[in-house]
């Protein structure tokens, strides 16, 4: 036992290594993932890890030689033993080339890092066919040859269904708490015949596998191949639907990422099950997919729970992480998977070698009859009772919340009413097109040379906080009572309550504010030639200091900045020490240049909200402690700095903008993040601004505009007496004007709205108080009146408004990709 | 139908490819829809469009109130075509709507506040153009409706 735990620990770590390796690969050869995450150093753990990945190779290789052992110290000499050889004289080469010209760390965006992808996976595979091998004797001699019966089969696939679906209710209810506004009884309905559904489903793919086995001679060994091969194209087209599209895989290089990956883990996990189990009769399936033996009671009711256990562990973890809707689904599929498998070991035995078609016919039948009836009775229910509560369209929302299970299954089959495909179609081909396509520089851009002013530059500070919520700020809610300082600053300055994100997600979100345009997804490559405040800042003859990760490194070299912090990773960034240093740095300096600052502090960004104690619930009551706690902390530093200006006779001569490059889910409708998503809640941004005092009163605007963050760009260049022309509707337009000029009207437009990371567009009409949502990875559709702080009203979608506004997404998407000429 | 010995896999094989295709078919699943009222599309859209003008604009206005009722900008543009028609106490009527429903609409408070001193009630154009310029601080077209210029 412990042998085999020890061989199963060996084996994992090395996987893990090697699979590390692996998706660092795929991060780098994305374009926008290593720009997003291995550029900027998101996680310094993974920088470490490359740093010395020379060592965690000889460790993985180490611990896999060990697990090896057998094959090269036993008497015979067959393909087992040659293939063992050439593996660790091969991975033994490998490392000391390894040790000698480190790759890992060398790599960047580019082919380099493609050879990576492949590599990676090399060793895994290698150690599955030295273990197939190795078991291939005793395969030869089993003395039966069964393929798995109806019966079990069934049985196995609705009981794991109804499992799943007791055990994902009584998770919902004690662990997670049921969402509000539920109908339980009806939620219990859906989320059983999706789930038991889902599982008959299963039934039928394996019914075939099954009967093609039977169809041999070799019936347990043909079960067994084809399972693998339903566990490969699984994983395959899990990674090529749901996780490669959020990294902008092109759908070819999806396709053939998520096929490696699932070829090799699935003949991994083979070569491992033949390992562990001793071939017994009952089919290859169970021998495949048990984790436990199944004929120790103890054994199977512990892994049982165990599974279950450890899954509602891993979906709690996940919950407030970003990728948390493509965790749950990673999670409960495994989950789904390791249970039928310990239902179906069970089984074994148990078949009677009988045959019904009735059996065959009447389960799938009236699986698919329910999920065919379900929305209709759904629907009529709720027209009869008029409780919006049990529309099929709220049921759907709540099922996350419920059931993760039932909620891939929802997500995967049923389209919203009237669902236009083509709209999808068509949105999704373009975005798988584009990476392969170079962005061209817009004929017009705000990127100008400079023209000299005739009066002295004032400081400018533009305090980007990542993932502020206005909502979370007293002058945007009264009941804040945690930023003071903001709140008094804010008093003297210009308080814009209608501003929005143009982009869910950092990634964009930065760029719109340096250039003053919408963006396309690859804009680093053109970065320098629509970048607009980069030739302001070194034309006005800023003394520039910076603190961000996106942007600062695709400034030209020759701008001269200061970079605050820099031993602080990205994730760590903090706006009290910015300040800190800003201020070390202002206090130090012999010239008398104006200062731009520019700092994009992390304070409260998810990834440091969620490891913050929850602790202090009782004193912001209403508000997510450890965002308001930490919110609090960083007032208090704005509120010295904003000192610091006074007493240093600075602040008269400053323009400071304080704003956040999207908002973030806090838990409200059990969403979490803000990655994937557009909710009112992750695009509503704070938006204030104070002006110099010599302009306070030489300028008008209107508070109440819709604005964005492109307006920034355009804004600062008016305010430092730039010219600055109408570009159009994909521009940004100056937020001020002189007062005798009437602010620029927006109440007639409308405006895209997109995520940076996910395939999540969205509509802003009327002024910002209409969002309609088209989610096409999960195929949702939302709509929200916004005059409702903070998540809006959420609002049916109808008809109309459907066409409306998917023609208006496709307009704006066309015209930005006619921009950049990517089309 | 009784249970018996397996039959020959190749019929097995047939059956599960036929299940196989019909969930193929069958699925994705559509919830039913709710509504399709064609008539209200157009409405919608007067929102994004510059104002209606022309002699249909004011029935083609007054049409689509009753099919989107809060759309602001709609009504703005209902008020401004009772304005230039002459029928003053619609347009006011139309102007405090919108306010009521937006009171951040500087610019409606400033066409009703211009309306209210036409006929004299200087004392509510001044609240509408003092609510105007809390939204457009400074604006010089607001402060003069508040202190007009003086004319030599």
């Amino acid at each position: 036992m412990i042998q085999r735990s020890a061989f199963l620990i060996a084996r994992a770590v090395a996987a893990l290594i090697f699979l590390l390796t692996w998706g660092y690969g795929v991060t780098t050869y994305s374009p926008f993932a290593f720009d997003m995450f291995v550029r900027p150093q998101l996680f310094p753990q993974l920088a470490t890890f490359v740093a010395w990945h020379h060592v965690w190779f000889w460790v993985a290789l180490g611990l896999s030689a060990a697990t090896l052992i057998p094959e090269v110290m036993g008497p015979r000499r067959g393909p087992a033993f040659w293939t063992t050889v050439a593996y660790l004289m091969a991975m033994a080469g490998l490392g000391c080339y390894l040790t000698v010209t480190p790759y890992l760390a060398t790599i960047g965006n580019g082919s380099r890092s493609l050879a990576v992808v492949p590599g990676a996976l090399v060793p895994i595979v290698w150690l599955a066919i030295i273990d197939h091998l190795s078991v291939a004797k005793a395969w030869r001699d089993r003395a039966t040859d069964d393929a798995t019966g109806q019966q079990p089969l069934l049985t196995s696939c609705v009981l794991t269904g109804v499992l799943l679906w007791a055990v994902h209710l009584l998770r919902a209810w004690l662990v997670v708490g049921y969402p509000d506004h539920a109908a339980p009884a009806l939620d219990a309905v859906w989320t059983f015949v999706l789930d038991v559904g889902a599982l008959l489903g299963v039934y039928v793919v394996f019914s075939l596998a099954s009967a093609i086995a039977s169809a041999t001679t070799r019936a347990f060994a043909w079960e067994y191949a084809l399972g693998t091969v339903i566990i490969a194209a699984s994983i395959a087209e899990l990674f090529r639907r749901i996780v490669l599209p959020a990294f902008s895989f092109t759908s070819g290089d999806a396709g053939a990422i998520a096929a490696a990956l699932g070829v090799t883990l699935a003949l991994m996990w083979s070569g491992l099950r033949l390992r562990g189990t001793p071939c017994r009769a009952g089919g290859g399936f169970a021998s495949l997919l048990s984790i436990a033996d199944p004929h120790a009671t103890p054994g199977r009711v512990l892994m049982l729970s165990g599974t279950s256990a450890a899954a509602a562990l891993a979906l709690s973890f996940v919950h407030q992480i970003d990728w948390a809707g493509i965790l749950q689904s990673l999670i409960v599929l495994v989950e789904a998977t390791l249970i039928f498998g310990l239902v179906l070991a069970r089984q074994r035995g148990k078949d009677d070698g009988r045959w019904s078609l009735a059996v065959a016919l009447t389960p799938p039948i009236a699986a698919l009859a329910l999920l065919l009836l379900l929305p209709v009775a759904t629907t009529r229910l709720a027209a009869v009772t008029t409780d919006s509560r049990l529309d099929a369209a709220a049921v759907i929302e709540r099922l996350p919340a419920i059931d993760g299970l039932a909620s891939f299954t929802a997500d995967r089959l049923i389209e919203q009413p009237r669902f236009d495909l083509a709209f999808y179609r068509e949105l999704l081909a373009a975005e798988t097109r584009q990476p392969a396509l170079d962005p061209a520089v817009p004929s017009a851009t705000f990127a100008r040379p400079f023209v000299t002013a005739a009066t002295t530059p004032p400081h400018v500070f533009v305090l980007v906080v990542d993932s502020l919520r206005r909502d979370y700020l007293s002058p945007y809610n009264p009941t804040v009572t945690f930023t003071p300082a903001i709140d008094a600053w804010a008093r003297d300055s210009f308080v814009f309550g209608n501003a929005f994100t143009p982009y869910g997600g950092t990634w964009l979100a930065m760029p719109s504010i340096w250039t003053g345009s919408a963006v396309t997804r690859g804009w680093g490559r053109i970065f320098p030639r629509i970048n607009a405040l980069e030739p302001l800042i070194t034309g006005a003859g800023y003394d520039f200091a910076i603190n961000d990760f996106t942007i600062a490194s695709l400034l030209t070299p020759e701008t001269k900045r200061t970079f605050l912090n820099p031993e602080v990773p990205s994730v760590d960034t903090d706006l009290c020490e910015n300040f800190d240093a800003l201020q070390a740095h202002m206090s130090a300096r012999t010239t008398s240049r104006p200062v731009f600052g520019y700092l994009a502090p992390m304070n409260v960004h998810i990834l440091n909200t969620r490891v913050e104690s929850p602790a202090g619930a009782g004193r912001y009551p209403g508000f997510y402690p450890p965002y308001a706690s930490r919110l609090e902390r960083l007032d208090r530093c704005f509120g010295t700095f904003v000192s610091h200006l006074k007493a240093q006779g600075l602040y008269d001569d400053s323009l400071i903008i304080l704003t956040s490059d999207h908002g973030d889910s806090l838990g409200a409708e059990g969403r979490w993040g803000h990655q994937f998503f557009l909710f009112p809640e992750d695009i509503r941004i704070p938006l204030i601004v104070s002006l110099p005092k010599a302009q306070r009163l030489t300028v008008t605007t209107d508070l109440a505009r819709v604005s964005f963050l492109t307006d920034l760009a355009p804004t600062l260049l008016s305010l430092l007496g730039q010219p600055v022309p109408d570009l159009g509707p994909l521009f940004g337009s100056p937020l001020f004007v002189p007062v005798d000029r009437e602010p620029v009207p927006r109440r007639r437009d409308s405006f895209l709205v997109r995520s940076s990371y996910g395939s999540t567009y969205g509509l802003l009409r009327r002024n910002g108080r209409s969002l309609y949502i088209s989610d096409l990875l999960n195929w949702r559709e939302y709509a929200y009146d916004l005059r409702r702080e903070p998540l809006g009203e959420r609002q049916a979608v109808s008809q109309p408004m459907r066409r409306l506004s998917q023609a208006g997404i496709t307009s704006h998407v066309a015209r930005v990709d006619d921009l950049y000429r990517r089309r | 139908m009784s249970p018996r010995q397996a039959p020959l896999p190749a019929t097995r094989i047939a059956l599960a490819l036929g299940l196989l295709g019909l969930f193929y078919i069958a699925l994705p699943i559509r919830l039913p829809a709710t509504d399709d009222d064609r008539s209200s599309e157009g409405c919608l859209s007067l929102a994004d469009r510059p104002p209606l003008t022309g002699p249909d604009a004011l029935a083609q206005l007054e049409r689509c109130r009753s099919a989107v009722p809060d759309d602001v900008e709609l009504i703005a543009d209902l008020g401004s075509a009772y304005e230039a028609v002459g029928r003053i106490a619609d347009a006011e009527a139309a102007y405090r709507q919108v306010v009521a429903l937006d009171p951040d609409d500087a610019d409606v408070r400033v066409r009703l506040a211009r309306l209210l001193i036409s006929r004299g009630d200087t004392r509510a154009a001044a609240e509408h153009a003092a609510a105007a310029l809390r939204v457009q601080p400074n604006r010089q077209a607001v402060t003069q409706l508040i202190h007009p210029p003086v004319t030599p």
